[in-house]
C-alpha cells in the first residue's frame, strides 16, 4: 500500500457516520474532493443494522483509494476479566478485516464494559502493573486479529490530576510492544488543559508525540459538576477557537502525522446553521494541515 | 507479562462496583467512599482518593446516560462516540 502521507503532506478527512444529517452537512465535502481520507467506526454496525446506500458507496470509495481508516469503539482494552467478550470482539475484528481493507485500526484508552454494563464511554484505569500488562495483551490480540497496524486514541475525561498527568507515559508503554501509533485528539488535550486548568503546550509535550500518526479534531460542550463548569469531549458542537492555533502546534511537534480526522456527530447537526459551521470547520482545519510545510 | 487469574478478577469486581457505584450515585464523597471500600490494595485506594468531585459528578452522568445493561437500554441511543 503506497504511502498515506506524500510531498503534499498530511491528509485531511472525516470521521464518517451513518445517520442522513451528517450525510447533508457532509456531501459539499465529499463532491467538491475535499476528503482525502475517511475514517469509520466499523463496530457500530455490528449488530447487523445495514450501512444506508451513500455510506456503503464512501466505503467502498474510501477503500479502493487505499484512504480508509478503521477506529473502533466497543472493544473496552482495559476490561479486566470476561475474556469472551475480549476475544468475540477480535474474531469480529478479523473478519472485518478481511471483508474491507483499512490501513490501520486504532481504539480508544479505557474500559466502558464490567459487570452486567456491557457496554458505556470509556472510562480511565490507574497506570498499573497489572493494567499495563493487560492493555497490551489486549493490543496484541487486537493487532493479531486485524493484521494491520493498531493506534490507541488518548482519552478526554480524566477522574484527577493523576489521570492526566500519566495518560501520555502509559500509551507509550502500551504501545511500544507492538509498536502501535497514538492517535491524538487534540479536542481532548483542550478538555483536560481546561478541566484542570494545565497548559495545552505541556499536556502534549508529556505524550509520545513521535508515535502520533493520526490527529483528531472536534468540538465538545460544557456541563454543570459541583458548581463548576467541565468540558466535555461530546462531539457535537463547534470546534473550539483554542484548538485550531493547538493542531498548528501539534503538526510541527509531532513529525509522523498522516492523517487529520475532523469528527462530529449527527446529533449537533439539525440544521444548516450547523452544517455551514461543520463545512467551515473542516476547511478551517484543512487550510492549516495544507499549509503546514511538507516533506 | 501477565496478571495472576486472581488479580485479575479482583480487578474485574472494582470495575464492576465502579460502573454500577457510579450509576447510582449523585453525591461525590458518597461515591468516592464506596469506591474506597471496594479498593482491594493501596495502589487503587490511593487512585480513588484522587478523584475530583467534579469528575465523580461527569462519570455518573455518563454511566446513566451510555451504560448498557442487557435489560435496559441507556438513555443515550447510539453515538458511541461522544463522551
Amino acid at each position: 500500500m503506497e504511502p498515506l502521507i506524500d510531498q503534499s503532506g498530511p491528509k485531511v478527512g472525516l470521521a464518517l457516520m451513518p445517520e442522513p444529517e451528517f450525510a447533508r452537512a457532509a456531501f459539499p465535502l465529499f463532491a467538491a474532493g475535499e476528503v482525502e481520507v475517511a475514517e469509520w467506526s466499523f463496530d457500530v454496525l455490528w449488530d447487523g443494522t445495514p450501512a444506508p446506500d451513500w455510506l456503503a458507496a464512501l466505503l467502498d470509495e474510501y477503500e479502493a483509494a487505499g484512504r480508509l481508516l478503521g477506529h473502533g469503539v466497543s472493544y473496552s482494552i482495559f476490561t479486566a476479566g470476561n475474556e469472551e467478550r475480549a476475544e468475540a470482539w477480535c474474531a469480529h475484528l478479523a473478519e472485518e478485516c478481511r471483508g474491507r481493507r483499512y490501513r490501520w485500526v486504532s481504539e480508544h484508552f479505557g474500559f466502558m464494559s464490567a459487570g452486567d454494563f456491557h457496554r458505556g464511554a470509556p472510562l480511565p484505569v490507574p497506570f498499573t502493573a497489572a493494567f499495563l500488562a493487560l492493555g497490551r495483551q489486549r493490543l496484541e490480540r487486537m493487532a493479531a486479529a486485524a493484521g494491520l497496524p493498531v493506534g490507541l486514541e488518548n482519552l478526554a475525561f480524566a477522574f484527577g490530576l493523576d489521570d492526566v498527568r500519566r495518560q501520555g507515559d502509559f500509551l507509550d508503554a502500551l504501545l511500544a510492544p507492538v509498536d502501535g501509533f497514538l492517535l491524538l485528539d487534540l479536542h481532548n488535550i483542550h478538555c483536560q488543559a481546561r478541566n484542570f486548568d494545565l497548559s495545552t503546550d505541556d499536556l502534549l509535550a508529556a505524550y509520545p508525540l513521535e508515535r502520533v500518526r493520526e490527529l483528531h479534531l472536534s468540538g465538545g460542550s460544557w456541563s454543570e459538576a459541583a458548581g463548576e463548569t467541565v468540558r466535555r469531549d461530546t462531539h457535537d458542537g463547534p470546534v473550539p477557537e483554542e484548538v485550531f492555533p493547538l493542531l498548528a502546534h501539534a503538526l510541527h511537534v509531532c513529525p509522523h502525522v498522516e492523517a487529520v480526522i475532523f469528527e462530529h456527530l449527527a446529533r449537533g447537526l439539525p440544521d444548516e446553521e450547523s452544517h455551514d459551521r461543520f463545512r467551515a470547520d473542516f476547511r478551517r482545519m484543512a487550510g492549516l494541515v495544507h499549509e503546514f510545510p511538507a516533506c | 507479562m501477565s496478571s495472576q487469574p486472581a488479580e485479575l478478577a479482583r480487578l474485574a469486581a472494582f470495575q464492576a462496583t465502579m460502573l454500577t457505584t457510579l450509576h447510582a450515585g449523585h453525591d461525590p464523597d458518597a461515591m468516592r467512599a464506596s469506591l474506597l471500600r471496594s479498593a482491594t490494595d493501596p495502589a487503587l485506594a490511593e487512585y480513588v482518593c484522587g478523584f475530583d468531585d467534579r469528575m465523580l459528578i461527569v462519570a455518573a452522568e455518563l454511566v446513566r446516560k451510555w451504560g448498557v445493561r442487557p435489560d435496559a437500554e441507556p438513555t443515550g441511543h447510539g453515538d458511541r462516540r461522544a463522551h
